[in-house]
């Protein structure tokens, strides 16, 4: 297979990227800056091997809105085969690009040859399909196909086709046939094709290719995606101070943003990806019209190949910046809410919307907001994108100083536009940052919560925006490192921010460094001495530490000082630390006398703020039982954790309410020496898990008992 | 192999609509051996619901034949006139018996099979050569066979489409009339012809339309009639869980999940394959309950990507007197409204049947149209003849839209 795109040059020069054409880019560049869809890449690499190897051969169509990037997953997956000899030798690819139409199957068939003449001369010589073409024309797609097959000899056909629903459409029901009847009675071309939408073509019953491919689609960019492939393309043109300032969290914040006003159009990307940077920004201009032009036309025959209520439910989404409600969207159209419901949710299945629900309502928004452009070089001068564009990647200081350097009139007049809105309208990140907040909290994507709350806060300079990143960083992430830089950053802003104190307490109590926990424990205590959280906490750290009588005085204090509570410290984790850290039956014996004592105590004082809901011995015995997920068998041997259970039915047996945790205890313990002694037998012998084997020991409980031990061992998900 | 454990296929890639390696064509061994017994005595006519694995099932009888068989397969739904289908089988036969290069022209290949016998061509080319040169080609055939060649039988693939192509063209009902009588003189002429003709259109939709034209009735009646069913629940699990395990899809409990996946589809291949594929793609997570809400999702999905709407408006085209659409949607409904949504179907009477439709129609009436949903694989009947719906996942669909 030869690859003449390997010959272009690059070394020395920047890298420059087709971004219409990917198939004419240098393919270690495409490598290069390949985001998101290693995967799905691997996953095809693999049928098409499959294909390669034996009689099996797959159709797969990978459908997506134009720009996503399927020509760049074409192209790399052109290079990718004819990277691994002991495919590309067993393999023979065409590809058949968009720009060529094929009206018959005949045309088809020449289109295919010749694509083969261009990379196997050899095998597929010109002069052989010139005599077929002098056949008479009924003739000629038998003998091409012939020639097709024949001339692969023992290789497997692997063709790549764009547009395939386009394909499709003009060689018409006829060819269609005549396509489906190749593939099947030869059985020996695979197809890799993609297609803007899936057109009935695929999904009509009466149709030849009915569930004939396996239909994937392209998902658009998310936000990660998209900052991923700006870093790549950064750091190829060498750019490192942008790479280093796209690392950070405010440049991380405009990519968001730019995000939110483009949508996952890969091609956005690489057209941005060259005006970041403030010396192009006088090419800042022709390059996004030059992407409105090329967008609109097929933003348009999208949105007219709708049905009229559909269509004018797509403008109006054009005209709004916000989601919108079935029933807004028919105030807005004057029209029935149920109609337009009905429409609102064909269009979410046809891929125009996409659909969020809070509650009971259900809000829609587009799923491509490029969509926009086609509407608004209908209705305005100004692309509102670009002014948008420059608006969340400059500051409005830096917009001011491009405005006076810029060279051309038309980069000018949208620099003034954007200047203009910044005077009278909020940073529309701010805007977009919350929004992007709310929704990730919806589809519980709480993992990149931290990284949006950080990226507001560099606008904000809000104590609480750094303060909300802060704990999901701590909470979500784990990353207790950059969640005490957030509460950091907070706590410069306020300092009396109890609560930052507080969770900075709990870092550094995770990392281990309980001295520097308990000063801020002591600090969130000195400004909000009321709430119980920070005083339990610094008891924990000091158990941790050793300092048990100043542990157990610090429990009386809380007894003396906190009027009303319902919430008496992380019991378990304390039972756990008490377990691990007493070496001794005596020592261990005391401090879980003085810790039940201090319940005892709790469940007899007298609340002046009010009784508490829950009572104080009830959640020390329901933590006993949940302290068996904290305890790791692997590291006490069966005598050391026999003790425990021994001193727990010394100190709490006598007490009645204790009765059942201690049961339960005892038999939670059971199961772990029962699971460390199936885990040091040689699996074969097992007939089970060790894991399910071991629940043997708790068939005596009766079965609610045995389900809430299961539940504290981790063998069961909590009841939320 | 006999009913397999779930766990014991090799793990497979998933493939939903591709050409499968024959190896991967599972769970239909016991049904290829009655095609194989039935070909010793009659040819078959496969007629069967698409994406059952018709394709599948007879190509893999191509790879691996019973001794002394010998299958060509042709897939001639691209066909529009009985010239071009001569042409094709004239060609296969050709290449399988070896006789030289082929050549392009057809009517030369004619005049150099068949000059010295047929002095009269130029005269009756017109409306004999295509039969002449199929034939002729069977004539040799049979000569290779008395020298001790293995017996050919032909695997023509989506027949109906052929005959459908070619009834919608110029003079449609004389030729497709004539191929098929031809096709029927053929096993007349040549009682160790053997054929397998199959396809998705009920081939009885073409015969019917010759029938109103006063034409020909019965013209396959000596071939051996039959379809397809979904594979056996264990095959259908088993090969759940090999795909599962081919594509390296993590579920809590990989046999519930094999269940879930073949149970909630019927246990069509196609579909099992087709979920599978989906729950890789879109990197769904969860276990049987989500599988069978994704399943349930297919079926009630405004774009209906399953296409089964088309069950429902097919009726239009297949039954053009608006009594019998009417009176098809009334069973239909009936049969889907029987039980609860999970219910396997419950089999009706023809009299209750008769009794749970408005319309209250008369038995002969009833039974003609009972035996069309039948033969376009709506309904089947059980041992007591008794209906019931064919497909679980069809009368699902209906219950969800009617």
């Amino acid at each position: 297979m030869s690859d003449k795109r390997q010959n272009l040059p690059t070394s020395g020069q920047a890298p420059f990227f087709w971004v219409f054409s990917p198939f004419q880019t240098n393919p270690e560049l495409l490598e290069a800056i390949f985001t998101g869809r290693e995967n799905l890449l691997q996953d095809v690499i693999s049928k098409v091997t499959q294909s390669a190897l034996t009689a099996a051969k797959h159709y797969i169509l990978l459908h997506g809105q134009r720009g996503i990037g399927k020509t760049n997953f074409l192209a790399l997956l052109h290079h990718r085969l004819g990277q691994k000899p002991e495919i590309s030798q067993k393999i023979r690819i065409a590809i058949l690009n968009e720009d060529e139409i094929s009206a018959s199957f005949p045309q088809f068939l020449v289109r295919i040859y010749r694509a083969l003449a261009a990379d196997y001369p050899a095998e597929f010589p010109l002069e052989q399909l010139e005599s077929i073409l002098d056949l008479p024309h009924a003739q000629v797609a038998q003998a091409l196909s012939r020639e097709i097959i024949d001339r692969l000899q023992s290789h497997t056909l692997v063709l790549i086709i764009e547009n395939l629903d386009d394909v499709f459409k003009t060689l018409g029901r006829e060819g269609q046939h005549a396509f489906r009847s190749f593939l099947t009675n030869h059985q020996r071309t695979t197809v890799i094709a993609t297609s803007q939408q899936i057109s009935d073509e695929f999904n009509d019953r009466e149709g030849p290719f009915y569930g004939f491919f396996r239909q994937i689609a392209l998902k658009p960019f998310s936000a990660d995606d998209a900052h991923e492939i700006l870093k790549k393309l950064a750091g190829l043109r060498g750019q490192n101070d942008l790479l280093a300032y796209l690392q950070s969290p405010e440049g991380r914040g405009r990519v968001r943003a730019i995000h939110h006003l483009a949508g996952g159009n890969q091609r956005v990307y690489m057209v941005l990806s060259s005006l970041v940077t403030p010396e192009s920004l006088d090419h800042l201009v022709a390059p996004f019209q030059k992407l409105a032009d090329e967008l609109t036309p097929y933003y348009q025959e999208r949105i007219w190949s709708l049905p009229p209520l559909q269509r004018t439910v797509i403008q109006e989404f054009c005209r709004s910046p916000l989601a919108l409600s079935p029933s807004a969207m028919a105030r807005r159209l004057v029209a029935d809410e149920k109609t337009i419901g009905k429409q609102m949710n064909l269009l979410e299945e046809r891929n125009y919307l996409t659909k969020t629900t809070r509650g009971r309502e259900s809000f829609y928004e587009l799923a491509e907001p490029l969509m926009r452009i086609s509407f608004e070089v209908k209705e305005r001068k100004l692309l509102e994108l670009l002014v948008n564009f420059l608006r969340c990647w400059y500051d409005p200081a830096s917009i001011e100083n491009h405005r006076s350097q810029a060279t051309t009139e038309s980069a000018r007049v949208y620099f003034e536009a954007a200047i203009e809105r910044s005077a009278t309208s909020p940073d529309p990140r701010l805007k977009i940052f919350d929004d992007e907040i709310e929704k990730a909290r919806r589809e519980n994507r709480e993992h990149e919560l931290a990284k949006i709350w950080e990226e507001k806060a560099v606008i904000t300079k809000n104590a609480e925006d750094y303060f909300q990143a802060g704990y999901y960083f701590q909470t979500i992430d784990h990353d207790f490192l950059q969640a005490i830089a957030c509460y950091d950053r907070a706590l410069e802003i306020k300092p009396d921010h109890a609560f930052a104190w507080f969770l900075k307490g709990n870092s550094l109590d995770n990392m281990k460094r309980y001295d520097d926990a308990i000063a801020c424990f002591d600090r969130a205590i000195e400004i909000d001495g009321n709430n119980p959280l920070q005083r339990y906490n610094k008891v924990e750290s000091l158990f941790a530490t050793d300092r048990w009588p100043e542990a157990f005085d610090k429990l009386a204090e809380i007894r003396e000082k906190i009027d009303q509570s319902d919430y008496f410290g992380d019991t378990a984790s304390m039972l756990a630390i008490i377990f691990e850290k007493s070496t001794d039956t005596e020592s261990l014996r005391q401090r879980l006398e003085m810790l039940f004592q201090h319940f005892e105590k709790l469940e007899q004082k007298t609340w002046p703020g009010g009784k508490p809901d829950t009572s104080p011995l009830d959640w020390f015995g329901d933590r006993l039982v949940k302290s068996l997920a904290k305890l790791d068998p692997g590291r006490f041997t069966r005598r050391v954790l026999e003790t425990y259970v021994a001193v727990a039915d010394s100190v709490l047996g006598p007490h009645p309410r204790m009765e059942l945790p201690l049961r339960l205890f005892r038999y939670g313990v059971q199961y772990l020496i029962r699971l460390e002694e199936l885990k040091a037998t040689d699996p074969r012998k097992l007939r089970d898990t060790p894991e399910k084997q071991a629940e043997a020991v708790l068939v005596e409980l009766v079965s609610t008992e045995r389900e809430i031990v299961r539940q504290a061992l981790g063998l069961v998900p909590m009841p939320s | 192999m006999s009913e397999p454990l779930i766990d014991s296929l090799p793990p497979m890639q998933s493939n939903p609509g591709g050409d499968l390696d024959p190896r991967d064509v599972v769970g239909r061994d016991l049904f290829i051996d009655q095609l194989w017994n039935r070909l010793e005595k009659q040819s078959v006519l496969l007629n069967a619901e698409r994406r059952i694995g018709k394709t599948q099932v007879i190509k893999k009888m191509r790879s691996n034949p019973a001794a002394g068989w010998k299958p060509i397969y042709q897939n001639f739904e691209e066909v529009g006139s009985p010239e071009n289908f001569a042409e094709l089988v004239y060609d296969e036969i050709q290449g399988h018996l070896g006789t030289g290069k082929r050549a392009l022209n057809w009517v030369q290949r004619f005049l150099e099979e068949n000059n010295a016998k047929y002095k009269d061509f130029e005269l009756g080319l017109k409306e004999r050569s295509w039969q002449e040169l199929i034939k002729s080609a069977m004539d040799n055939l049979l000569v290779a066979k008395e020298a001790g060649k293995e017996q050919v039988v032909f695997l023509w693939d989506e027949v109906p489409f052929m005959l459908q192509n070619i009834l919608r063209g110029e003079q449609g009902i004389e030729r497709t009339n004539t191929l098929l009588s031809f096709i029927r003189s053929l096993s007349d002429k040549f009682p160790d012809l053997r054929v397998i003709l199959t396809g998705s259109i009920g081939i009885h939709h073409i015969i019917y339309q010759l029938n109103k034209a006063k034409i020909a009735a019965g013209p396959l009646n000596k071939f051996y009639s039959t379809s397809m069913e979904p594979i056996s629940p264990a095959w259908g699990e088993a090969l759940a869980h090999a795909l599962i395990r081919g594509e390296n899809l993590k579920f809590p409990d990989i046999r519930a999940a094999a269940r879930a996946i073949s149970g909630s589809v019927d246990h069509f291949p196609y579909y099992i394959h087709n979920v599978v594929a989906r729950w890789k793609d879109d990197q769904r997570t969860g276990g049987a309950p989500e599988i069978r809400a994704f399943v349930q999702e297919q079926l009630v999905a405004a774009n209906d990507p399953w296409n089964i709407q088309h069950f429902r408006e097919r009726i239009l085209t297949y039954y053009p007197d608006p009594k019998e659409q009417q009176l098809a949607y009334e069973i239909l409904h009936a049969l889907a409204h029987d039980g609860r949504d999970d219910d396997p179907p419950s089999p009706f009477s023809l009299t209750a049947i008769q009794n749970a439709i408005e319309s209250s129609p008369g038995l002969q009436d009833l039974r003609a149209i009972m035996e069309k949903l039948e033969n376009d694989h709506y309904l089947k009947r059980n041992p007591a003849g008794d209906y019931l719906f064919r497909f679980p996942l069809i009368r699902r669909w209906w219950r969800l839209h009617a």
